[in-house]
This record gives C-alpha cells, structure tokens and sequence, in this order.
C-alpha cells in the first residue's frame, strides 16, 4: 500500500475554541493509482494532502507513506520524506522565483540526489517548456508556471503525487491542456497520484474518488 | 539736590554684577539694616560734613557748570563723585564695603561727552578729605585751593577721557546753602529724607579740552552735597531736578519725584542773592513738560514751564543740548539749560527714569 | 473633516502593526539623536571658547607687568590711576588643594573691563553675582563642580559658588580674597591696560617705573585648530543621519505599500488624491515631531555623556577650554526638530509622490516594492560610475576645502550607489559556481534578495566606512602626534628665564648640570604676507638626530649651522609651495636656499630655522629666554626641582618633556574614547536599519520560502541559511568598506588637513581595529538577523501552507 490514512483527525485552534476539520477520515491508495478527492469549501480536503504531504501535524489517527508512518517522524525526518517519495503541486507559487525555469525543474531532483537530464529534457519538451528554460518564474504565464511545477515534482520521480487543485487559477481550456499532460505524465511515471478538485468531470477520469463532507467520508 | 543719583548709583553698581532684578527702588529703601538715617534737626557741621559719611549708604559731590567761550557759545560741565557703602563703616584696603564712581560730562549745543569710571575705597584710589578739601577718583578730583572762609569756597576740578576733558577754578561768591529744614530734606509724604546743602555761587574760568581744541570759558557752578540711606519710596519712578541761576542773582532748587500713583511729590528752595534760603513745601513748584526728544530710544521732555507762584517766577526752561543722554551704566539726562519768561538765567536738568 | 476620516483611517494601520510604528519612530529617533548629539558638543564646546577668552580677556587686552617678573604694590596701580591710566588689577597664583594646585585668579569687578567680570559671573545656569557678598567679608568663590569638588577640604575658604562657567582647575574670586588666600597682601600681578586711555596720561616710564607693556598675546586661533576635531565629529553626525534616514525611508515605503488597498478603498469612496495626500502629510509631520523631540532629548544624553571626554580631548590637544557639562539650549530643539522635519520629508518625498499619482485601482504589491529592475540598478551603477569618475577628477585637477568635501562626497555617495551592483555581480558568480541545488538556491536567493536589502546595507556600508576612516585618521594622528613630539621636544626639561640677566645666570648655572643647554630664540615677523615665527638655533646632535624633517637636501644641517640654508615648517612649504632647493627671501637681501622642510602639528602659522648666529646677526635685540635642557631623563625631575629653587620659576615656565608626552598619551585616550562611542552608535544604527529591512522582508518572503520546505527543507534549515545569508551580505558589505574607508582617510588626512590645517599627516594602518570592527559589524547583523530568522524557525506550518492556497 503505498498511503494508508486510517482515522485521521484534525482541528483548528479559532477564536472560538478548537475546529474540527477532519473528524476520522480513512483513506487507502495503492502505487500507480490515482484517486480524486471532491467536496465542498471547508469539508477538510486540503487539510488532509497537506497532512499527507507531511506539511502539518494530525492529531489523531495515523497516516502510513510507503511504510512510514508520518506520526513518528520528526520534522527533520518528515522533509527527508517530502524529498525523497512525495511531489507537491500548489494551486500557486510553487516555483522558487529566484531561480529560471530549468533549475526550477531540476531542483527537487537534485535535492532527492536522483537527476536524470534525460528525463528532464523529456518532461521540459512534453511541458512545452523548452524555450522558455532560461526563464524566470515571474516572466511565465500562470499557466505555464504550473507546467513548470509539474515537470520539477515529476522530474524528482516521487512515488506520490499530491496536487492540490494545480488548475483552480487557471481558466478551463488551459486548464485541460495541464490536466491532460499531468495525468498522462504521472501515469508514465508510474506514481500514485492524490487530487483535490471541485470538478467532478475530472474526478471521473481518476481510478478511485473520495468524497469528503464536513471531514468525514462521504 | 537729586535723590535720583541714590538708585543711580546702586542700579550702576549692581548692573556691573549683571543683576537687574532690582525692581524700582523701593527694594533699596527696605533695608537700610546697619546705616544711619537722617534726623531732623541734627546741624550741619563744616567742614566735617564736607568729608564721607561711612555710616549712610549714599552720598555725593555734585558739581554742574555753565560755561561761556569768549565768543560766546555755551558750555556745560558736569562733575560727580558717588559713594556708596555695601555695608556701614570703613575697612582696611580691599576689604572697605566703601565703593566709588565718577562721572564727567562736557556739553555743548551740539555735542555731549560722557565719562565713567569706578573705584574700590580703602586702597586710595578714590575718596573725599577735608583739611585741605580734597575729593578724588583716579585722576578727576575737586580739590581746595588755599584761601580764607570755608574749605569749599576756592576749588579747582578737573576730569577727562580719551575725548575730552576740562581743568576749572571755583570762587564762591557766596554762602554754603542749607536745603530743606537747615539741610534736612523730605524726599516723600512718607518721610524719607536726606541731609542736603548746595554751594551755588561759584565763579567760574578755566579750561575745556574738545578733540578740536582748548576753549577758555567762565561762568557759573552749584555743588550739591547730599547724603542718605533712605532716599526713597517704592512707588516713586523717577525724577526732574532743576537748578537755576537766575539774572537777579537769586538761585532756585526743585525737583518732583514722579509717582506711579497720582500726584508728584514736589520740593523747591528759593535763594535770595546773599544766600538766604526760603525752604518751599510740597506742591508750591510745578514743573509742567512741554517739548520732548528721541535719544537713546527713550523720549524724555526737554522743555519744561516751570512755575513758582509763591515767588512770581513763571519760566520756560529749554535744553542747550537735547541729546545730553549720560549713558553710563546707570543712564539718565543730565545737561545745561536757558531760562526765558518772568526770568532769564541758565541752569541744570536732571531727568531718570525715563 | 474629509482629512481627519482619511487620517483616521491611514493611523488605523499602525494599530496593527505597532512593530513598524516603533521601527520608524525609533528609526528616526536615533538619526536625529545623534546629528543633534553632535551638534550639541560642538555648540557647547565653541561657546567654551567664547567664554575663555571673554574671561580671561588675554587675548585682546594688553597688560602691564613688572620687568622682573616678580607683583607690583598696590601704590603703583594707585599712582597709575591718578597718571591718567586707566587699568585694572590681577593677582593671580597657584594654591594647593590636596596634591593638586589650583589656579586663583583675583579680579576687580569694579574696574575690570566691561565684559570680563560681568561675563565671568552672569548668565549661563550659574547664579548671578551677588555683587555685596563677592566684595564684602568673607567674599565668594566661583569654581566649577570639578574644582569645587577639590577644594571642600580646605579650612578657611570663603563661601563657594559653583558655576558651570569656570573652567576646571581655576577658581574667581575677588582680588581682596585671591591676596589671602594666596598671602600676597597689596600686590598685584599684572594690570590690564583698559581700552580708550587718555593721549595726555603721564608716559609709563613715570607713572609706572619698573613696569612694561605686554601686547595681547597672537595666540594661535584655538578655535581654528579644534575645527579638525569638530569637523570629525560632524562628519559623524551627518553619517548617522544618513544612515537614520535610511530607516525610515524604508518604514514609510512600506508603510506604503501595505496600505495601498486601503488607499484604493478611500479613493474609490470619493476621497481626492489631495486629501489623502494632505492627511499623509499629516501624519507624517506627526511622527517627525514625536521622534524629533525624543531624538533630541537622546542627543542631549548622548552629548552630556561623551562630552567630558571631548573636553578632556580639546584641553590636551589644542589646550582650549571646555566646560565638561552641557547646559541645555532652545536651539538644540529648534534645529534638532527641523532636522527631524527634513529628514522626514526627504525620506518619505518619493512614497508622497506616488501615492499623488497614485491610479485609483492599482493593486497592493509590496513584493515589487521589495525589487529593483534590472534597469533601475544599471542606472544606480551608472550614478555611481559617475560619481567616482568625478571624485577621480576632482583629486586630479580640484584644490581648496570645497573640493575635498566634495571628494568625501562622491566617494561615500558613488560607492553606496555601486554597492548593489557589485554584490549583484559577486552573487551571480557564486551561483554560477554553486555545484549543489541548495547552494545554487542560496546564492540566486540571496541575490534576489539584493534590492530589498540594499538601503539597509549601504547604510551599513557607510557606517563601516565612517568608522575605518575616521580611525584610521585619528589613529595616524595619534601615531604621528606622538613620535613628532619625541622627536621635536628633543631636550628633557624647558625652561624660560624672566630676564636677560637670569638668563645669563640659568646658563651658567645649568652648564655644569647638565648635558647642553639648547637656545630657543626666535623673533616674531611677517612671512609670506603672514605672521611667522623665525627661530636660531645652535648646531647640535640633538637637532641632527632628531628633527622631524619630512623633506632635506644632503648636508642640511651643516648648511644650515653654517648659515647657507634654512629650514621651513611644512605649513609654510604648502602655502608658498616652495621645496626644498627653492630660495626664501626673508627680507630684501636675506634670501637663502631651503635645505629642508619638518613637520610642525599644531601650528597653523609659518616658520622658518636659521642658525643661532645668523638670527642674532640680523636681530642683535632678540630675547634670549629660552632654552632646551639635555639630561638624563631619569635625572631631569631632580633638575626641575632644583632650578625652580634656585630661580624662582612658576610652572609656566619650567617644563619636563615627560610630563608633555604621558598628558598627550592620555588626551589620545580620551579622544579614542569619544570615537568608540561614536563608531559602536553609528554601527548599532545601521544594525537597526538590517534589522528593520530583514523583519519587512521576512513577511514578503514566505512565497519565496515555502515551495523549498514543501519540497522537503526544515523550517530550521531554512533559518539557519537566512542567517547565514545576512553574515554573507554583511561580510561582503564590510569587505567593500576597508578600501571605502581608507579611501576616506586618506581623503581626511591628504586633502581636508591640508586644506584646511596646511599639514599633511601620513597615513598609517591598524588591521587589528579593522578585525575588531568587522566582528563588530557581524554581531550587529547576527543580531539584526536572529530575530527574523528565529521567527522564521517557529513560523506554524500551516502559516506556509497557506501560501499556496488561495486563502492569502
């Protein structure tokens, strides 16, 4: 199994006291599968791929990433982990904006030890991206930002993909064009793949879909 | 003659220091803690009253001059020697609480010179002795000429700066001059008062220094000698003096002390040409002013109509000089002036606190 | 009512950020604190020497003293007065008050002249003279604190007075006091010679036999030489401000920036671009009157603690006085707020523009207000070209004190200008040779972060630079001050006679005591149009083998001793520019060869050396007082000792070398003293203004930040390599500032002194106290940097999380 998240449980501290986000949730994925978590605004299912992604503390249940279990890391081991086995694409500002496009693309790999130029230049050329490498983040489009993080959570070859409405900022018909290359990139890859979305015509297209209501499976 | 000169003299003194608090001169009068005070019917005795008082705070040798060149122009010559104890009684060298200031001024229609200049007491630099009359500071002095009478009646005087200077010859032609009651002189309606006699019946001939030049010139002269401890009320602001030499021969003393509130208080002696005086009480003078001057950013009246009706005198007394300005430390107006209406004559102004 | 709601408004932003409030306030605070700090000691230290010279009146009012040296009686004063003179009295001496001796000055007040007594004792906080109480029983003593402090075991002192306007060391009183306490009854020391003496007075051969006329000393112009010193502190006064002014340039941008939105909120709501800009303005004034009044109040403590050391320093090394207390003035105030006001305006000129200007729908973006185009830094690399260009020109072709000022300016303007450009160009090569991905990212990151650093670390830059420079100079003076002295006060003891006939006798006497007897005779004359000094003295080793000679001609000394030559100070080679080989013509048929010119610190005025016998040659009347004595140093207190017994002579006039050198080690000390202080101000300044720029750019920066964590970097990873970001820039910053600052001292001690002193120092290197500053610059910034980064540490993922979602 490559993530297992059994009983999760998260709240907010609020003004008002403690909010609970996420009251249980259980969730299994298998390597190379893809699964599309839907819902509505504030139903928990951000918070749960941040929780995936090692990005913020749960505070009860457990979540297991390719047989680590997130709850015993340290937080020196949980960025090991991000680096090594998970990829993230953010809705924005996913790119490090010092850096152009190609050392943006290269750079998760190299953090991970593991670049392949090869692969690289395959991902920047089935991005669309390569005249455009010795760009700055801030000279690309939105959409072509979000090829970028793309290729360089890709080029790390992680084993889970957590993409976090990549396309929200986007409008429809690019966003089916990044959809489209995302998928079929992740697929070649070979990753597992967790996607929020509000679009259930995209949910259909994943292998498994979970919907979450009011932090509960639905 | 003029209270005035008593804060005079102590405003000068103090200002050396820098401390001008002293507000009016009521704060003066208040404490006289030590010092004699004049008595009414103590006699003046010659020629000791002719030296220092040590006892009493303040005192003066005030001499005024009208002078003629032989063509005529007019001169006046002031000379004065102030005393004025810190405390009563004398000391050896620096430690005497007696302090000393000279000042001379030579006027004519269109100039007017003046000169300061101070002394510690005890170190000889500048004091007063009799037997033979002599009064002194650095080098002016008034000194007794050998000669029969009184110590006063023959003297020569003599004073300068860097611009002028003038060297005279007295000749009394008359008698010493009680003022006020046989020389006690009320100086308010509260009573202060001051021990106060003139000779005013000097001849005069010698010599004036302008930077042009020497002039020989004659003329008249008063010396007014005058001491206190008291002089005056706090309420008084200033004063006009006048002293007359009239073409009759006849003399006239008066002076209105100015009062912030109401009326002036006045005092005026009348003396006959063969030196009898005739004391005048308050409000028998009135000096009434009718021209004033700019000088020194102050404006003072420099024509006076002067009326004594017990007397028939009614006069129009004008400035030789408007601009004699004495800007010593203390300033005030000092300088000579024509006499014209019931009587003619020349005499002396003197006017603070304006 | 419009301006009140959108002021309203506009300080409702500072609610919330309470932290950028203080930062700007404090910001502003310190700039004025320490220009108005500065400001203070030099007004303070200026009227001291106003006040000296009215007190002591010395150098304006000539003097009557007795021929031999010895009082007067109190009946020639007396006799004098009746002659026509007009003089007053002073009897001065020494008085001993525990083991230190004090001076007495007993004055006249009644005849003194108009200032001297009135100006010792009114005005300033003192109490006014009560004149009865100086004159009468038991009289008064006016002393500073200082003084007073020394004497209050003393039995039989009349009452004291303390003020502030007395010099330390020396006490005022009555003339009839100084007799008692100095047991001196009926003399008198000297008598000033009044202005406006009658032509006619009786000449003073008869009225005051035995005396002679001193005429009011041509002292050298103690304010002009402490001018050098004040210039330094002024330069750093200025510096600061500078430095302030960056602080606050940076809050107010920000400020800005920040509340764009609601600028776009009012204006949309019907407010004129008028009014918002009036109700900034507003605001504004505000803040700058705030920070002003407390800048000043900072600067009159700043002032009022650095101030006895300045003192200190000014008495040892120009021997001016200067009152080591500060009274308070209501210029200070004045020019302290207006200052504030201007440093306000100036800082906040660009961000009021805008928001003139400012479209109605622009958006916020505090983030490009953090960036610099590319083109707006080629255009500061070009002003910064320019400026050095200029400065290289002016050192070429410019003279005078203007242009040197004008140097110092272009070279710290031009190099603050290219300061980003060149660290832009450093950090581009260290990413490029970058080899892992987190070095890479470091390097580009940090270059990124250039712009929004760059006020901050070219205040930080000149604050360096300001600080090598001025230490460098005052160290090369040090350095050069005091092996100048060892070599110019060559003879062990100096001693003046009062007489020719003691002379003669001090001569014969030391002969067999001593080692040699150096003459010290000179005459005073006019040279080149200004009044000189032209000095004999004897061929001896002592002068071959010591004098500073900083240019000579082989075989100077024997030219010289054999009356072929001459030497001249420095300052009169510089004004004359003549050198060595030049002939100076120092009257008609006197004209000789220059065989060497020596360094003369101090002396503003020119002066030529000729051989003894040449100089009594040309003026046989010469005064031959004073001599240099050769002996063993160990001897020479014992000498001291026995000639003042022998001959009666005060302080003044018998020296020991030795005690010359410890005093001006220890004026050194101080004045290294007021410059510390000053350096570690400055530098917590623009530690401040890092500070201040890292915590604006720390909230900016999470974007920047959380896609490296996200991608699997520890929030503490990420501190730490701001941290070291910070030590990087500030060691870059600091490696720019030594050739700034050296530059700056070279500038000081080549062009203004010469300029404006007509001597040239040379320059001399102390790297220890650069290591010392640069660690002081990194703790600076390691302090400046904690804070940002520790937040950076703590930041709650869910904070950086939040980045990427739409919720910012």
């Amino acid at each position: 199994m490559l993530l297992n998240a059994s009983n999760v449980e998260k709240s907010f501290e609020t003004q008002d006291g403690p909010l609970p986000v996420l009251r249980g949730v259980d969730l299994q994925l298998r390597a190379g599968r893809k699964m599309a978590l839907t819902g509505e605004s504030g139903s928990g299912k951000s918070t749960l791929l941040h929780l995936i992604g090692g990005l913020d503390h749960f505070d009860a249940g457990s979540i297991e990433i390719d047989g680590e279990s997130l709850g015993d890391l340290s937080d020196q081991e949980r960025a090991q982990l991000r680096r090594d086995k998970i990829g993230v694409v953010f809705q924005q500002f996913n790119l490090i904006p010092s850096l152009n496009v190609i050392d943006n693309l290269r750079f998760h790999a190299r953090l991970a030890g593991r670049e392949d130029r090869v692969w690289v230049d395959n991902l920047a050329t089935r991005l669309g991206l390569a005249d455009m490498l010795r760009r700055y983040p801030e000279q690309l489009s939105g959409g072509q930002q979000q090829r970028v993080a793309i290729g360089r959570t890709l080029a790390a070859r992680p084993k889970l993909v957590l993409a976090d409405e990549p396309t929200g900022n986007l409008d429809e018909e690019t966003s089916d064009t990044v959809i489209d290359l995302m998928l079929q990139l992740v697929e070649e890859s070979g990753a597992g793949l967790l996607l929020v979305t509000h679009s259930m015509r995209l949910a259909k297209r994943m292998d498994e879909h979970l919907h979450l209501r009011a932090g509960r499976v639905a | 003659m003029n209270v005035k000169a008593i804060a005079l003299i102590m405003m000068a003194l103090l200002l050396v220091a820098g401390q001008l608090h002293a507000q009016g001169f009521g704060g003066l009068g208040t404490q006289a803690e030590g010092f004699a005070v004049p008595k009414r019917g103590v006699p003046l005795e010659f020629p000791g009253d002719h030296g220092a008082h040590d006892q009493y705070r303040i005192e003066w040798w005030y001499l005024t001059a009208n002078l003629q060149g032989a063509d005529g122009r007019e001169y006046g010559v002031q000379w004065t020697l102030f005393r004025s104890a810190l405390k009563p009684g004398n000391g050896e060298g620096w430690s005497t609480p007696q302090l000393w200031m000279g000042h001379a001024a030579l006027t004519t229609p269109d100039r007017h010179f003046v000169a300061e200049t101070r002394a510690r007491g005890g170190i000889g630099q500048a004091g007063v002795t009799t037997s033979p009359f002599k009064a002194w500071i650095d080098d002016w002095s008034l000194v007794g000429r050998p000669g029969g009478g009184d110590q006063l009646d023959a003297l020569s005087v003599k004073a300068g700066n860097a611009e002028f200077s003038y060297d005279l010859a007295l000749n009394a032609e008359g008698p010493l001059v009680a003022q006020g009651e046989r020389g006690y002189s009320v100086k308010s309606q509260s009573g202060s008062a001051s021990f106060y006699y003139s000779q005013p019946f000097y001849r005069v001939a010698g010599t004036v220094n302008l930077p042009e030049g020497p002039v020989q010139v004659t003329g008249q002269a008063w010396l007014d000698r005058e001491w206190s401890s008291q002089p005056l009320d706090s309420d008084q602001q200033g004063w006009d003096w006048i002293s007359l030499h009239l073409d009759n021969g006849a003399k006239v003393m008066g002076f209105q002390l100015r009062s912030t509130d109401g009326e002036p208080y006045t005092s005026a002696t009348w003396i006959n040409p063969d030196g009898r005086p005739e004391p005048l009480a308050n409000g028998a003078i009135s000096m009434i002013p009718l021209n004033t001057t700019e000088v020194s950013n102050r404006t003072v009246p420099v024509e006076w109509a002067v009326k004594l009706p017990a007397r028939k005198l009614d006069i129009r007394i004008r400035a030789l000089n408007p601009k004699a300005w004495m800007a010593t430390s203390f300033p005030y107006w000092e300088g000579p002036v024509s006499i014209s209406g019931s009587h003619g004559g020349r005499g002396y102004l003197e006017m603070t606190g304006y | 009512m419009t301006i009140r709601i959108a002021l309203l408004a506009l300080l409702s932003h500072w609610r919330k950020k309470p932290g950028q409030l203080l930062t700007l306030i404090i910001g502003l605070s310190l700039a004025t604190a320490l220009w108005s700090g500065v400001q203070a000691i030099n007004a303070e230290a200026r009227a001291s020497y106003a006040r000296a010279s009215a007190i002591l009146g010395e150098n304006n009012l000539a003097s009557l003293v007795p021929v031999d040296g010895s009082t007067l009686p109190l009946a020639t004063f007396i006799r004098l007065q009746k002659s026509g003179w007009r003089t007053s009295p002073v009897l001065e001496g020494r008085m001993r008050a525990g083991s230190r001796s004090i001076r007495v000055i007993g004055i006249e007040p009644l005849t003194a002249p108009a200032g001297l007594a009135g100006r010792a004792m009114e005005a300033g906080n003192g109490p006014a003279l009560n004149l009865s109480a100086f004159l009468t029983r038991p009289g008064q003593i006016r002393a500073s604190q200082k003084t007073a402090d020394l004497l209050t075991d003393l039995p039989d002192l009349p009452p004291m007075i303390v003020s502030e306007q007395m010099s330390d060391g020396a006490l005022l009183t009555d003339i009839g006091v100084a007799e008692r306490l100095l047991k001196k009854s009926g003399r008198i020391s000297r008598l000033l010679v009044l202005p406006g003496q009658r032509v006619d007075r009786l000449p003073l051969s008869e009225a005051g036999p035995g005396l002679k006329l001193v005429e009011p000393q041509t002292e050298s112009d103690v304010s002009k030489l402490t001018d050098s010193f004040h210039l330094n502190l002024t330069a750093f006064g200025l510096l600061s401000f500078v430095v302030g002014l960056f602080i606050v340039h940076g809050t107010v941008g920000l400020a800005f920036e920040q509340r764009r939105g609601m600028f776009r909120t009012l204006r949309t709501m019907g407010l004129s671009a008028r009014h918002l800009t009036v109700a900034m303005v507003i605001e504004l004034l505000g803040f700058a009157l705030l920070a002003g009044s407390i800048g000043v109040t900072l600067g009159y403590v700043i002032a009022a603690s650095l101030l006895p050391g300045v003192a200190a320093t000014l008495r040892g090394l120009y021997g001016a006085e200067v009152a080591g207390a500060l009274t308070f003035r209501f210029e200070w105030w004045a020019a302290g707020l207006v200052i504030a006001l201007l440093g306000t305006a100036i800082a906040a000129a660009g961000s009021l523009l805008r928001l003139w200007r400012l479209p109605i729908l622009a958006s916020a973006q505090p983030r490009a207000w953090a960036m610099i185009s590319g083109s707006a830094m080629k255009l500061q690399a070009i002003a910064a070209l320019v400026l050095l260009l200029l400065m290289a020109m002016l050192i070429g072709f410019g003279s005078g004190l203007v242009v040197s000022f004008a140097v110092l300016g272009s070279m710290l303007l031009g190099a603050s200008l290219a300061l980003p450009g060149l660290f832009s160009m450093v950090l581009w090569l260290g990413q490029r040779m970058a080899r892992t991905p987190l070095a890479q990212w470091f390097w580009a990151d940090t270059r990124q972060q250039m712009p929004g650093l760059s006020l901050a670390l070219m205040a930080l830059l000149l604050a360096l630079s300001a600080n090598i420079g001025v230490s460098t100079m005052v160290g090369s003076f040090r350095t050069t001050f005091t092996a100048w002295l060892d070599q110019r006060l060559a003879s062990e003891i100096y001693v003046t006679a009062r007489d020719e006939k003691q002379a003669e006798r001090l001569r014969a006497w030391l002969e067999t005591r001593s080692d040699a007897v150096l003459p010290i005779w000179s005459v005073k004359l006019d040279l080149a149009g200004q009044p000189g000094q032209l000095f004999g003295i004897a061929d001896h080793a002592t002068y071959r083998e010591k004098w500073p000679l900083i240019e000579k001609q082989s075989g100077v000394w024997d030219d010289v001793a054999g009356g072929a030559a001459v030497l001249v100070n420095e300052q009169l080679s510089i004004r004359e520019q003549v050198r060595t080989g030049d002939l100076l013509t120092l009257a008609p048929g006197r004209s000789l060869r220059i065989a060497g010119i020596y360094s003369d610190y101090g002396n503003p005025a020119p002066q030529v050396m000729v051989s003894l016998a040449l100089l009594t040659k040309w003026y046989p009347e010469v005064s031959r007082l004073r001599y240099g004595v050769r002996i063993e140093p160990a001897k020479a207190p014992a000498l001291i000792s026995e000639i003042r017994e022998e001959f009666q002579l005060d302080e003044r006039s018998l020296v020991e070398q030795a005690t010359i050198k410890a005093f001006s080690v220890r004026v050194f000390e101080q004045t290294f003293a007021v410059t510390d202080a000053l350096n570690v101000l400055t530098l917590a300044i623009a530690g401040f203004a890092i500070f201040t720029s890292l915590l604006t750019l720390a909230t900016m920066r999470l974007p920047q930040l959380a896609p490296v964590w996200a991608m699997g970097l520890t929030r503490r990873k990420i501190a730490v390599m701001e941290l070291l970001r910070a030590l990087l820039l500030a060691v870059l910053t600091a490696l720019v500032a030594l050739p700034v600052g050296l530059a700056l001292a070279w500038a000081l001690l080549a062009l203004v002194n010469v300029e404006a002193f007509g001597w040239r120092l040379p320059m001399n290197l102390f790297p220890a106290d650069w290591f010392r500053l640069g660690l002081f610059a990194l703790l600076a910034t390691l302090l400046a940097a904690a804070i940002p980064a520790w937040r950076l540490s703590r930041i709650a993922p869910a904070e950086l999380v939040k980045v990427f979602t739409n919720e910012r």
